[in-house]
Order: C-alpha cells, then structure tokens, then sequence
C-alpha cells in the first residue's frame, strides 16, 4: 500500500525508550532538510523531472496558482 | 485536501521518488525510467486518486534539490515561490496552510468521505517458504551498476555492506535478488536455482565467490533469494573498482505460461547509497530487529521480535541496533543533529554519561 501521506508515528506516546522505528535517523533528517531545501520566500530550483507519461517537466515553471506538492513512493 | 480545495483552483502534484524502503512488498529500486514510470503507474492504480503524478530523475535530481526527505511537502504560491515547506507531510498542517493562503473550506471533506478501497494482488505463487535471511546488524545500501541486458530485470538486486565494510574494508556484503513485482514472474523450482558468482578486482577477497540459492519443494514461489558473503580488501588495494556480479536465474510469467533462463550482470560499488532508503520488510537481524516490518511479514521473518537486551520499556529496541539506526553519518558517534528531535533531550540525559553532548556506542551499551 502507498502511502503518499505517510506520516511518522510520534515517539511521544513512547514507554521509556521505546521508539518507534521509523521515527529513527530523523534528526538528522530535519537538519539535511533545513539546509538543503529551499526556504519560504524562495523560487523552486531549476531542474527537469517528468510527468507520468515521460515528457520533460521544468519544475520552476511551476507558478500561476498555488500548488501543493508532496513526494511519495510505492514503500 | 484535493476534494476541498482543486474546486478552489489550487493544483496538486505527487512526486514519486526513489523508494524510501526497498523490498518492503518486493518493490525494489527500478532501474531505467521507463521502469519508474511503470512505479508510478502502479502507484496510481493502487491509490485510485485524481491527482496528477510527477516522476523525478533517476540521478533524483528533484529530491536532491528539495531537501533529500523520503515524505516532503510545499506549497508553491502563484509567483513561484516556496509559501510553506515541511519535511514530512502533514494533512493538518496543510490544511491550515491551505485555509491561511487560499481561504477557509464551509465542509471539510474527511478520510472517511472518500471512501477508499484497500487493494490486495493475489500472489500466485506461494511466498513465506523461503526463511529470510538474519544479518548481523544495521547495514547499509551500496551502489550498483546494472549491466545493459536484453530482457528486463525481471529479479533485481539489492546490495548492502556493513559498516566495517565501507569503513575499514573489512565485512559483510549482503546481496539479496527480489523478483521485481511489476513484472508478474516468479521462480520456478523444478529448475536450477538461482546462481550467483562474484568477480573480485585485485587485491580484494570474497568468501563465497559463488553460491546458489534456495530450493524449496514447492513448484514455485515470489520469496527473494539472499546471500552473506565476506568481503576484505588488502591495504592498497584500488577502492574505486567494483565487484562484478552475475546472477543466473530462471524467469517464469505468471499470466502468459513462459519460463525463460536469464543471466544478468551488475558491478556493485563498496559505497554507500544515498538515495538507496532503508529496509522495512521484515528481515531479521541479529542483536534486535524491525518489529514494524515484522509485524507485516506474513509468514516470513518469524523469529524473535526486536528487543534483544532492551533499551528500556516494553517493545524497547536493542542498543547497538538503535545506535545503528541513529548513526546517519556512520562515524560510530551520535550528535544531537542525529537524534530525533521529539527524543533528543531524553536520549542525551540517559546515555550522554560524560555530558559533551555526543553519545558514543559504548556509552549506549552501557558499557
């Protein structure tokens, strides 16, 4: 099942030191994302992906109205 | 999200990246592009939403570029720029972005109102009768060059080194060969087994070089073949030269009744990957374990569930593999930016013994 919305269970409600695995490494994580994404008030970076049928896409050339997007994967 | 605001013009996009958890399901890391966009094909199916799919690069030059997390959000304003970003996807923060930026919605839709299906794909061909393989701890994915072949990648492999290896030259290779789901095979075990042979450059060992698989009695399965060979490379020896793997395999269709013999060559680099996600399939390792990937093991990975010494409270997780888990870098030494930050206080006043504000493995062993 994809889960394009997965979300990372909180360690919060943890017993002692349980911690919910897939909670592990995401300090490090936040500090590679805060350094190394865009912040707000900046453009989105000039690289080229796709659309599902395979033709370029220019990711900067996305502007004109607000769009939300999110990675995902099949795992 | 899409039900409440696309009406209200705002444009949404998923993005599929690399996997964050090869193997977990059999999906491995696809090889070509027109592979990932079989993924997101895939993904679409089993998602049965309306929203639009982008598909990044395969050097992930998107996810390189945006902030490297498996599960990322942002909102780009009508100008271009970045008007929110997160590093893992939050529908309620979105939606109280998406209230701040565009306007508030009179009905909300809820999960519920959208009625989603769960979808399961018979496997026709039996799976949990091959024992998964225990390793002997965290490790790590290496990159590998899949060699130019005439027929798809129908298995695919997936490699991993401990620590020792990518550090010292010294350690555990774990080569494991997945029959790729999309391509609906599997194998067929009134035939030769699957075949491995390595082909170590000068100056390094490899214990085994060869090997063959698993030959269950069933007729045929979908469970992966794995390996654990030792790897030691001499002082001197060229590290930029790759192994050379070639795996011998028989395909057979699941749907259209053809089995054909397929060899298969790839180099794998004793670097790690990092673009290569973390395993959540149930595998076993020594010392703890995954109990989420156990948990969805279906008949494979039984065995002892994580724990090993217990890091403290019920479900608790074995120190070394904890310590593993933390450790992004590798350097055998946990910093605060390495913690996760819910946890950072509490992990650093319960190991941080000489309170310099790193933890070291001995100080989480407790030795």
């Amino acid at each position: 099942m994809i889960h394009p919305h997965r979300l990372c269970v909180p360690a919060a409600a943890a017993v002692g030191l349980s911690i919910n695995v897939a909670c592990l490494g995401q300090g490090g994580m936040n500090g590679r994302f805060e350094a190394s994404s865009p912040a707000v008030g900046q453009p989105l970076p000039e690289v080229m992906l796709f659309d599902a049928a395979g033709d370029e896409v220019k990711l900067h050339e996305i502007k004109g109205h607000y769009t939300v997007l999110v990675f995902g994967c099949l795992t | 999200m899409y039900r409440d605001y696309a009406p209200k013009g705002v444009k949404f996009y998923y993005l599929y990246k690399a996997l964050a958890h090869p193997t977990l399901d059999g999906y491995i890391a696809p090889y070509t592009l027109d592979e990932r966009l079989m993924h997101v094909k895939e993904a679409q199916r089993v998602l049965g939403s309306d929203i639009t799919w982008l598909c990044d690069t395969m050097s992930n030059d998107v996810k390189h570029a945006l902030g490297d997390a498996p599960n990322a959000e942002f909102i780009i304003d009508p100008e271009g720029l970045i008007a929110a970003r997160r590093v893992w996807s939050s529908p309620q923060a979105l939606r109280e972005d998406l209230e701040r930026l565009v306007g508030p919605v009179e009905k909300p839709t809820t999960v519920d109102d959208l009625n989603m299906k769960r979808l399961y794909d018979e496997k026709p061909a039996a799976s949990g009768v091959v024992p998964r393989l225990t390793l002997p701890g965290r490790m790590s994915a290496v990159l590998i060059e899949p060699q130019k072949a005439d027929v798809p990648f129908y298995v695919k492999l997936r490699a991993e080194a401990e620590p020792a290896l990518l550090r010292d030259g010294e350690g555990a290779l774990y080569l494991g060969f997945f029959l790729d789901p999309l391509y609906r095979v599997h194998w067929n075990n009134l035939v030769t087994p699957v075949e491995y042979t390595i082909e170590a450059p000068v100056g390094v060992e490899v214990s085994p070089a060869s090997g063959k698989g698993a030959d269950p009695e069933t007729e045929a399965d979908i469970d992966p073949r794995e390996f654990l060979v030792q790897v030691k490379r001499e002082a001197g020896a060229d590290t930029a030269e790759p192994l050379k793997v070639t795996v011998r395999y028989f395909a057979c269709s699941d749907t259209e009744g053809w089995c054909i013999p397929v060899t298969q060559k790839y180099l794998v680099r004793l670097e790690r990957d990092p673009d290569g996600g973390s395993r959540m399939d149930g595998m076993r390792r020594g010392g703890g374990g995954d109990r989420a990937g156990q948990r969805r093991g279906e008949g494979q990975g039984r065995g002892p569930g994580g724990g090993g010494r217990g890091a403290g409270g019920p479900g608790g997780m074995d120190p070394a593999a904890m310590f593993d888990r933390l450790d992004a870098d590798g350097d055998g030494r946990l910093t605060k930016e390495e913690l996760p930050e819910p946890m950072r206080d509490r992990i650093l006043q319960r190991f941080d013994s000489n309170g310099d504000g790193i933890i070291t493995r001995e100080e989480m062993q407790g030795d």
